[in-house]
């Protein structure tokens, strides 16, 4: 069996080479096609502009400082948004898996959640909570804490028999059993549920911006759109891309962290 | 010493718990200090139940369980259990895994430290402290398993097939190991296991258990001299046992069959009216 698990690893490892191969390969020529593309003509300069021309934009619009306030807005809203869904939907996902009853009674309405087109609602949101970042948050707020408590629920409830039945033998406390054993087994799960549900409030935040704000990174978006600033547009989208990608690199680090799994 | 006294244990089935199952009907047994006692069974016959009851995981219906005397209710310091497979925890590393009992328990890093590396010496996991259980083959998991539960120094060790998993050769050494381990340590050990020959390998005595509701049919002394190694494995006397056991065994596994599949008739039925 040893042997077995070892000829695997091997085989896994150059297995993963060629993996890792095509996805850098992808992602080379992914950053050459939108350099290269608007440079030859293929696509036209009013669609697409190269990238390093996005990079210059955006470094240039970092410096003179024009992006700040709309950066802090933005970041304000998504940040805000995020962690209240972490601080209200990993408990609301403990509950719902201790509670059955809560559980077989929502159900159906989890199902069907992200079927419902969230951002039809949003006159009914200005016309209760207003203009500003109030209806920015709970629009982001509602779109991204139903996939974390979603996840924490079945992430707990997947956890292997075994692992609580060695707590119970070793005398644990309730306490004791949710924070070292339930918490961290269902961490692979918990963190599936925040790594999207950081995205659905960046998706959240973003798409109100386009429609009841007046400052933003999803306004300013919009806005340049509207303006046919081409460059300006795309500096704030790589902005946005940007952060979504570093959010997502900061929580899997995290998760790996809390653990441990083997490096492939 | 670990005595049963007419243990017995019934389930309420459905909402209402109208129906009843007997798991287990009268069990006695008494375990000496140091000794090692295998209970074989057919499928369903109330094996897990009956350690459950033991580990004080699950109360009793009727009858008790005491170690020296002194009565078990709930889970007990003196009982370890090692479970089937996959009971390490893949987020800690082998050390960490091995010390989680002692740190639950409020005991000083540097005695936890010093007493898991003693136990990972022991099942000869020296040199894999910082590993992940995820990095680990099955057998080595399970002495991470091992270790665990034997720092917490039990009086009594549960064993709930802790080999189920492993591959036949896997199973052997590691059977030698654990009789080594058993060895040094002192240690009293109640095993369960589907395999008849583990069991001729492991044990001082094997309790073979009726199928449902579960008793113990007969207690068969292993009188087969001891270190026992591979070659002991193709004598007659062990070949004589295992096939006495077998014997034992055999109308219990029909009867065990037949239930499970009665049971399958009978959910048919119901959900037909």
């Amino acid at each position: 069996m040893s042997e077995g698990t070892l000829d695997g690893a091997t085989a896994g490892l150059s297995r993963t080479t060629k993996v890792r191969a095509v996805q850098a390969a992808v992602l080379v020529s992914l950053v050459v096609s939108v350099e290269v593309g608007p440079r030859t003509g293929v696509v036209g300069r009013t669609t697409l502009i190269p990238l390093s021309v996005m990079v210059e934009e955006l470094l240039g619009l970092l410096g003179s400082g024009q992006l700040t306030p709309h950066i802090v807005q933005t970041f304000a809203a998504v940040f805000g948004a995020f962690a209240l869904a972490v601080v209200t939907g990993v408990p609301a996902g403990i509950v719902l898996w201790r509670v059955d009853t809560l559980k077989q009674v929502l159900d159906p309405y989890l199902l069907i959640y992200y079927a419902v087109p969230f951002f039809a609602f949003y006159p009914l949101l200005i016309s209760i909570l207003g203009l500003g970042i109030a209806p920015i948050l709970a629009i982001s707020w509602g779109f991204s804490v139903v996939i974390v408590v979603t996840n924490t629920a079945s992430g707990l409830a997947q956890i292997p028999e075994a692992y609580t039945a060695a707590g119970r033998d070793m005398n644990l406390s309730r306490w004791q059993m949710l924070r070292y054993v339930y918490l961290p087994a269902s961490v692979p799960y918990v963190f599936t549920g925040l790594k999207l549900g950081f995205v659905y409030a960046l998706i959240g935040t973003i798409a109100s911006e386009f429609i009841l704000a007046e400052s933003g990174l999803g306004w300013l978006i919009s806005y340049n759109y509207n303006n046919f600033d081409v460059p300006g547009m795309y500096a704030a989208m790589l902005l946005v891309i940007s952060l979504a990608l570093a959010v997502n690199t900061v929580l899997a680090r995290v998760e790996s962290r809390l653990y441990q799994r083997a490096v492939a | 010493m670990l005595e049963l006294r007419n243990l017995s244990k019934t389930y309420g089935l459905g909402d209402d718990r109208t129906s009843t199952i007997v798991a287990l009907d009268g069990i006695d047994l008494t375990v000496e200090e140091g000794e090692f006692v295998s209970i074989i069974g057919p499928t369903g016959c109330g094996k897990s139940t009956l350690f459950e009851v033991i580990g004080g995981l699950t109360d009793a219906t009727e009858g008790r369980v005491d170690i020296d005397g002194d009565r078990v209710d709930g889970p007990d310091e003196r009982i370890g259990m090692v479970f089937q497979d996959h009971s390490t925890f893949p987020w800690l590393s082998v050390i960490e895994n091995v010390a989680f009992g002692l740190r639950m328990n409020g005991v000083s890093k540097a005695e936890r430290r010093e007493r898991a590396h003693e136990m990972i010496d022991l099942v000869g996991l020296s040199g894999f402290e910082d590993a992940s259980p995820t990095e680990l083959s099955g057998g080595m998991n399970q002495r991470v398993a091992i270790a665990r539960t034997l720092v917490m120094d039990p009086d009594i060790i549960l064993m709930d097939e802790p080999f189920g998993a492993l591959d036949e050769q896997t199973r052997l050494i590691i059977g030698n190991e654990l009789l080594r381990i058993w060895r040094e340590t002192g240690a009293t050990i109640l095993f369960v296991t589907h395999n008849i020959n583990e069991a001729v390998q492991l044990s001082d005595r094997i309790a073979v258990m009726s199928a449902r509701p579960g008793r113990f049919k007969t207690i068969v002394d292993n009188d087969i001299p001891r270190p026992r190694d591979d070659d002991t494995m193709s004598t007659e006397a062990f070949n004589d046992l295992v096939q006495r056991l077998w014997t034992e065994l055999k109308s219990e596994s029909r009867k065990g069959m037949e239930q499970q599949e009665g049971r399958t008739v009978t959910a048919g039925s119901e959900a037909d009216s």
